[in-house]
């Protein structure tokens, strides 16, 4: 009986695999002067090509995101797209997209590849879209374990970490399903409700212990990353590598040029939240204010959206270009 | 000064081995420091390191030298015993793991300076306003700190005291230190009901949630607050499984200790409370002076920031005796995710307990626990344990009623911080409902 599984077993696996799809390869071309790759106009119907399939060298590890677009939405935007890892050397990567994002409906129009990891040096070898098989699945399944969701937790999970995924769910739900397969035949096998609950106990200590080992796999990572960003850096070097250092600079120059009295003060950055920072780093001195005329302002490479009114404010101090402190006229 | 007071309450030295009072001691040391800088910065002092230690050292002299009269052993040397006698290889691969987290909890805590949202601008501005003004409550801290109390900046500014300048990679050692301190102690209550071998696989279960150990490296609030409450609930419950008085004072003191950490350190203390008079009416009706003195040495203790006009408490109070009526009542239109019902809650907290990777698969391993160990939980003091987390969980879920704060729970921003408060107190629950069963395998 075993063998007849078996058997039958591998003969779905070799039929599902063997190339009864079509593949289309597809010429991508790199953009000039832009880091991404990008396909030309395409008519792809995503019901019958689900897996992308990408051939991709990069120099370092890294993270890079597929983006497409449809009859329905032009844009390329987050939602119709998919972040995966990337390793260093030649790899290729298998990405199953409707089991990871349900957005892939209707006919495809165009696809673009972007690196999120700043300075990646790398290229798009080949590129497929095939019809997914079980080996396929299972490989993109393996790969989207791996991904950066669930992994990449720096400053990103004072809230909530989120757990690795497979096809598209929690690995928690699997864990859940062989726990309750376990007690089913432990229960079939001993008619003991009591007994199949022990035994699983087990079971459910062995899986915890396997995710938190996948949990401290991640610590590994991040302990990598600081000990090359922090270690052994002086508290100045620090706050300059987690700031950044143009803004750790500019901070330092606001902190000698503003009053060593209270007075409250805006920043007007491009930057992400950069009065946190600043904050933390000038009081006691000054206040940071919500307040719509502060005494002071930070010009910090401002965003072209940001502005303040020039009559009622006046320079107090240059430090580069677009980098300046103003002050509010009496 | 901590191992000072552990001292004291374990006059007789049976409650608390050495390590058992050193773990203890971290806590209570930083919690009482934190009250004494609090009460001098309010009678007017200007806080230094002088005046930080001076009055602990005081304080201190005066434990050694009653210590000495009493003829009490201060760290209880005779009960050290070789930890490392026999050791299977199992046991030695789990405390390996175990280390290389504490390894990883400080070097993550120290090495990188505050980067975080909250702790940028409320915790980590509060503690170096603190350090370089010398006073707790000015215009900036109040402004901060909102309705939070203070114990966590004036930890770090107590730090930077200590080292002589404004450093705050190194004032978050005050966290991980509180992350030894927590699973030292989880590891040796469970110790005292369950084999060496399954102590240390659930002490490792609990270096097991990313979130507990994320925020150990941080300068936020929660893992404190964590720290605290879980810590006076496992002797709480100690307590109540064994009489033995001093765990009663030490759940009392830490729980008071809590009030000072985080505004929701009050509403889980009167949850505690309630749990606790529910225990003495149905077990022990004789025990209601201990149950007293168990508030009055809480209340007492955490009474400069309980009756301080910006306390959870007394707002409440000022609500509730507010009889102006002039308040208009808050406008719930344009809200982002509707009105809250209590299937939404419950739909949204339980796809944040199970299919996250904060808890692992901790929540689904409680209600397997309920269910299948049910009548162990009834028949032992485990219901009451069991009572004080179904008290914390109606706790949130009353909370995320309010639809101001029900965003909180659907966009995550909130919801697992306020569920860690109670995690390590679930597992040790879980630890010792299944651990007969599991030594009988």
């Amino acid at each position: 009986m075993k063998k007849v599984i078996l058997l039958s077993f591998f003969l779905l696996l070799l039929f599902t695999s063997i190339g009864l799809a079509d593949v289309i390869s597809i010429p991508f071309q790199k953009a000039k002067n832009q880091p991404y790759f990008a396909s030309p106009e395409l008519t792809i119907d995503s019901a019958e090509y689900n897996t992308i399939i990408l051939k991709i060298k990069s120099e370092q590890r890294g993270i890079a995101r597929i983006y497409w677009v449809n009859v329905y939405d032009m844009q390329f935007n987050i939602q119709k797209s998919i972040q995966f890892s990337l390793k260093s050397g030649s790899h290729s990567y298998y990405i199953s997209i409707p089991s990871q994002n349900p957005n892939w409906f209707g006919w495809t129009k165009q696809i673009l590849i972007n690196p999120e990891t700043p300075g990646l040096t790398w290229k798009v070898e080949d590129i497929e879209i095939t019809t997914g098989s079980f080996i396929t699945n299972i490989l993109s399944g393996w790969q989207e374990f791996w991904k950066p969701r669930g992994r990449v937790v720096i400053g990103s999970t004072i809230n909530v970490t989120p757990s690795s995924t497979i096809w598209g769910r929690s690995i928690n739900i699997y864990m859940y399903l062989i726990i309750g397969l376990s007690f089913l035949i432990f229960w079939v096998r001993s008619f003991s409700l009591t007994k199949a609950a022990e035994k699983t106990f087990t079971i459910i200590i062995l899986i915890w212990i396997l995710l938190t080992l996948n949990a401290n796999y991640n610590y590994f990572n991040i302990f990598k990353n600081n000990y090359t960003k922090y270690f052994g850096k002086s508290i100045e070097n620090k706050h300059a590598k987690a700031y950044g250092r143009d803004y750790y600079d500019f901070l330092r120059f606001a902190k000698l040029k503003l009053p060593q009295k209270k007075a409250t003060l805006g920043i007007l950055s491009s930057l992400f939240a950069p009065g946190l920072q600043a904050r933390i780093y000038l009081i006691p001195n000054v206040l940071i204010s919500p307040e719509k005329n502060p005494d002071y302002l930070l010009i910090f490479n401002q965003a072209k959206d940001q502005s303040y009114n020039k009559n009622m404010y006046k320079i107090h101090e240059k430090y580069k270009t677009g980098q300046y402190i103003v002050k509010r006229r009496k | 000064m901590g191992i000072g007071i552990v001292a004291i309450i374990d006059q007789n030295k049976k409650s608390f081995p050495f390590f058992e009072r050193l773990s203890l001691s971290w806590g209570i040391g930083i919690g009482l420091i934190g009250l004494e800088m609090f009460v001098l910065s309010l009678l007017g002092f200007k806080l230094s390191l002088i005046m930080a230690v001076g009055p602990a050292l005081v304080l201190l002299l005066l434990l050694i030298s009653f210590l000495i009269i009493r003829k009490v052993s201060l760290l209880n040397l005779r009960s050290l015993k070789n930890p490392l006698t026999s050791l299977t290889l199992k046991e030695k691969a789990l405390i390996l793991m175990i280390l290389l987290i504490v390894f990883y909890v400080f070097f993550d805590a120290t090495v990188k300076p505050i980067i975080n949202y909250d702790d940028l601008w409320r915790q980590g501005s509060i503690a170096k306003i603190i350090f370089t003004t010398g006073h707790v409550l000015t215009d900036q801290s109040i402004e901060l700190a909102g309705p939070h109390p203070y114990l966590n900046p004036l930890s770090q500014a107590y730090i930077y005291y200590g080292i002589g300048s404004w450093n705050d990679a190194l004032g978050k050692i005050v966290f991980a230190l509180c992350f030894v301190s927590l699973i030292s102690l989880f590891y040796i209550n469970l110790r005292k009901n369950i084999s060496r071998f399954y102590s240390l696989v659930f002490t490792f279960l609990l270096t097991s949630f990313p979130l507990i150990i994320y925020h150990a490296g941080t300068a936020y609030t929660d893992f404190m607050q964590t720290f605290y409450y879980s810590i006076g609930i496992i002797y709480l419950f100690r307590w109540m499984q064994n009489k033995d008085n001093p765990n009663l004072y030490i759940s009392a003191i830490f729980l008071g200790i809590g009030n000072f950490v985080k505004q929701s350190g009050i509403p889980l203390w009167a949850l505690a409370i309630i749990a606790l008079l529910i225990y003495i009416f149905f077990e022990d009706k004789t025990k209601w002076k201990l149950g007293l003195k168990f508030i009055l040495l809480s209340t007492i203790l955490s009474s400069p920031w309980l009756f301080f006009h910006n306390s959870f408490l007394m707002r409440k109070a000022g609500g509730i005796l507010s009889i102006t009526g002039t308040s208009t009542p808050p406008s719930y239109e344009n809200l982002r995710f509707g009105l809250p019902t209590l299937s939404k809650i419950l739909y949204h907290l339980s796809a944040k307990l199970f299919t996250y990777a904060d808890w692992q698969i901790l929540w689904f391993v409680f209600v397997f626990v309920l269910i299948f160990y049910w009548s162990k939980i009834y028949n032992s003091k485990l219901k009451y344990l069991l009572i004080i987390i179904i008290f914390d969980l109606l706790m949130i879920i009353y909370a995320f009623y309010n639809p101001h704060n029900f965003q909180f729970l659907v966009d995550g921003t909130l919801i697992n911080r306020v569920v860690m408060y109670q995690v390590p107190v679930v597992l040790f629950f879980v630890a010792l409902t299944t651990f007969k069963k599991l030594e009988a395998e």
